[in-house]
């Protein structure tokens, strides 16, 4: 067992930016259900509460945020910033920020370009690729 | 004699360890008393240690994305709980294909293909900007932008604002088309 205070609750984000949470559009709110893909062009921000499955792909900025309680399958989440607090199956990919808080539960790949932030009680099963070129001054 | 001779050796084996016990157990506060003295020289030691760690632990600032202090950081201002009276927003820009289901009301800014339902009691709402595509199941549709498809308002108001674009099929309970929709559809009206 781990004896470590495991902090269970959902704790505020630290890498994730602050002014996202205040801006963001719940788009699937808690026990509504998606299936199919979700695409945009622009910078939109994606709170998901629900049970979603399929594919999002926010191709210009963009970020996600899984609430705690979603549950996400998926080929591909593609945005800049992605902050986890749910459960994900599969694949995602941040270009700038990945947060993956104390409830987060992910099976799969996580691919981030820029940052990684993992909090102690966060549960991953899978693989971790890191960015291959040094990104320096970007933002 | 070999009994007696053992009991000798075992008295003796058991005086030799009860001295020992003690050796130990004052062995054990003369480890305690001197820690006592390297203990605080140890403090001293680990506590530069301990404080020389969160130096290097300034992680707000080597973080590539400040943020202002004085923004609240809790993410309890959009509450989890989307309340059943909250809507929820499709927005401005998104692309979503594929079916849903709501136990909300929706609003539909972007562009939708599919199929959307929503609990009893729930309005699903086309807006201006947004575009429709497939087909709407809900007690109230409200079409202000664009929609093809089937659209279904089960015993409630279909309703199609004056800059609407419908075509496809209409069920509906009660019906409001203000001046200058576009509408195109077969109708149905459903028995109340």
């Amino acid at each position: 067992m781990n004896t470590l205070k495991k902090p269970e609750t959902a704790t505020d984000p630290r890498l994730f930016p602050a002014a996202i949470l205040q801006t963001q559009f719940t788009v699937l709110p808690k026990s509504a259900t998606m299936k199919g893909d979700m695409a945009a062009s622009e910078d939109l921000s994606i709170r998901l509460d629900g049970e979603y499955t399929g594919k999002i792909e926010l191709g210009k900025a963009g970020s996600v945020h899984i609430a705690n309680g979603a549950v996400v399958t998926t080929d591909m989440i593609i945005a800049d910033f992605i902050y986890v607090e749910g459960t994900v199956n599969g694949k995602i990919h941040a270009r700038k920020g990945m947060e993956l808080s104390p409830t987060a539960r992910v099976k799969g790949a996580i691919q981030y370009d820029i940052d990684l932030d993992m909090h102690p009680g966060a549960r991953i099963s899978g693989q971790i690729n890191a960015p291959e070129t040094i990104l320096q001054n970007q933002i | 004699m070999t009994s007696t001779n053992f009991t000798g050796q075992g008295t003796s084996n058991m005086e030799v360890p009860e001295p020992r016990i003690p050796g130990i157990l004052m062995s054990s506060p003369t480890t305690t008393i001197r820690p006592t003295v390297p203990a605080k020289a140890i403090d001293s030691l680990a506590q530069p240690a301990v404080a020389a760690t969160p130096t290097p632990r300034a992680l707000p600032d080597t973080l590539r994305f400040p943020q202002k202090v004085s923004e609240p950081r809790t993410s309890q201002v959009q509450t989890a709980e989307i309340g059943s009276n909250q809507t929820c927003v499709l927005p401005k820009g998104l692309t979503f294909t594929g079916e849903a289901h709501y136990p909300c009301d929706v609003r539909i800014d972007g562009v939708v293909d599919g199929k959307i339902t929503a609990e009893p009691d729930r309005t699903i709402t086309v807006e201006s900007d947004g575009k429709f595509k497939g087909s709407i199941k809900a007690t109230n549709v409200r079409i202000e932008g664009s929609a093809d498809g089937d659209i279904t308002a089960t015993g409630g108001l279909a309703s199609f604002g004056s800059k609407s674009v419908c075509k496809g099929h209409i069920t509906y309970g009660r019906l409001k088309i203000a001046e200058g929709a576009d509408v195109e559809a077969s109708m149905k009206k459903l028995a109340a």
